[in-house]
């Protein structure tokens, strides 16, 4: 899905590209490109959940807003 | 000269603070007197249709207080051409049409307005509206959009919603009816994140003017200038916003050649505002952005090239998997919420957002016009280092690959109305 960091779109391909490490390690790997790939997974998770965090708050603190205009 | 109507002292904007990554910074508005704010509109154009026509009489017709500043960025003259200036200039008196000596692009088309405002004699205006000239607005698009700029002391600029006019021809523009939904609730995400949103979009936006004057105008050549002057006013300590109540529609490409090129545009002109940004925080979110994917792809890489012993517990393994397939049903679920503030949603709309597929493959495409801008970036890096240190024996290979890039669609020239 579309993840709009800003001008950058690179979030888009990082779903299937996090599952295909994970298949990956699965089959083998290096303990220790694991742990990194596991953190920046993490990470990247921790993006998307403070962007959603930030939305929900702006949106209820802006709730008023979203009719206001006649289109 | 501000008038008295907006305040005067200019609220210093907060720096990075940790915690707005989870908890956006709430402000407090300031009451002014909207009637007595000056307002002036600049709307850079170059063979303008009846939708331009159409914006000036709509934008005096709701604002009648408004001063319209029509820029002809050096159209070709013809009996059509000059009939619909004819027009926009019989429009009301505070319409004035300009005319630029040579075609100079949009940055420089305002640029050329903004020294026209500035060397009057008598006021200047306390906010100054960019527009393309092929938007429309609804009666309370300025209003709210000014209303919303002047209200908090800490902004220097205030964006419009973005929506799409012509959602409805094919399968491009619906799925850019969708991409546009997103990027208003980005910037609504980003709004108290540090100094807001990444861009104040060239389709319309509301500067105040002693933050204009104090960024020096936009930078002319530059490929994306709207992304460029929203990181200079980040740097003097402004902050941004969006204003949610201020819709306005715009045309999209229609077709893939087009869309292509928009997009080439677009995203190698964001890493050449971040590549070249001294101010790292104004660019904070592509950061992140282009940090997490060069990360991934090198950690892909490495996963590859070592293989190692195959003693990875399969803990690691189902735990990457199954934060991808979390966050994967996080952002799916956002997005299927978002559609209820998609006012123009039609069943074709919601049958593309269900199916994930065309989207899927949309945003994917456009991953690889990144790769490409990442790829005219290192290419041009190179070139710059050899041409510094005379060593550009092979200018045939050069020249070549800067064909091929042009012919991808990537170049460095063009500005925001390429013919």
């Amino acid at each position: 899905m579309n993840f709009h960091g800003g001008t950058t779109l690179s979030g888009t391909s990082l779903t299937p590209l996090g599952l295909y490490a994970g298949y990956l390690l699965m089959n083998s790997g290096n303990f220790w490109v694991a742990v990194c790939f596991l953190l920046l997974t993490t990470l990247y998770f921790l993006i998307v959940v403070c962007m959603l965090s930030r939305y929900i708050i702006n949106y209820h603190r802006n709730k008023h807003l979203f009719y206001s205009h006649p289109v | 000269m501000v008038s008295s109507s907006v305040p005067a002292n200019r609220a210093r904007s907060p720096g990075f603070r940790f915690r707005n990554f989870l908890f956006p910074t709430r402000f407090t508005a300031s009451s002014f007197d909207y009637d007595a704010a000056r307002v002036a509109a600049i709307v850079p154009t170059y063979k303008p249709g009846e939708l331009t026509v159409k914006l000036v009489e709509d934008l005096v017709r709701w604002d009648p207080n408004i001063s319209v500043y029509v820029v002809d960025d050096h159209t070709p003259r013809s009996p059509a051409s000059a009939s619909v200036f004819e027009r926009i200039a019989a429009v009301s008196r505070n319409v004035v049409v300009l005319c630029t000596p040579v075609n100079k692009m949009k940055a420089g088309a305002l640029n050329f307005a903004l020294d026209h405002i500035f060397g009057k004699s008598g006021d200047v205006p306390d906010v100054i509206l960019s527009l393309d000239d092929d938007i429309v607005i609804v009666p309370s698009t300025v209003r709210n959009l000014v209303s919303e700029l002047l209200s908090y002391k800490h902004l220097g600029a205030v964006c419009s919603q973005c929506r799409v006019l012509n959602k409805n021809v094919n399968i491009f523009t619906r799925l850019q009816g969708l991409e546009y939904l997103g990027f208003n609730a980005t910037r609504l995400a980003d709004e108290g994140f540090y100094r807001g949103p990444l861009v104040m979009h060239g389709m319309l936006t509301a500067f105040r003017t002693s933050a204009l004057r104090e960024v020096q105008g936009f930078v002319e050549g530059h490929l994306i200038e709207d992304y460029e002057i929203t990181t200079r006013l980040k740097a003097c300590g402004w902050s941004v916003k969006l204003a949610l109540n201020a819709p306005a529609w715009t045309l999209v490409p229609e077709t893939f050649g087009k869309l292509w090129r928009q997009r080439t545009r677009w995203l190698y002109g964001g890493i050449t505002v971040v590549a070249s940004s001294r101010h790292l925080l104004g660019v904070l979110q592509d950061l992140i952005g282009h940090g997490v994917f060069f990360a991934t792809v090198l950690a892909i890489d490495l996963l590859i090239l070592f293989k190692g012993s195959g003693q990875v517990s399969p803990l690691i393994a189902e735990w990457v998997i199954g934060l991808s397939l979390l966050q994967f049903a996080l952002w799916y679920t956002f997005q299927l919420w978002l559609m209820q503030l998609y006012e123009e949603r039609d069943w074709r709309d919601w049958a593309l957002r269900v199916s994930i597929l065309p989207e899927f493959i949309y945003s994917n495409l456009l991953t690889v016009v990144q790769i490409g801008g990442y790829l005219f970036l290192f290419f041009n890096i190179l070139k710059r280092a050899s041409l510094k240190r005379g060593k550009l024996s092979s200018g045939w290979f050069v020249s070549l690959v800067t064909r091929l890039f042009r012919a991808c669609g990537y170049t460095e020239s063009w500005g925001t109305r390429a013919s």
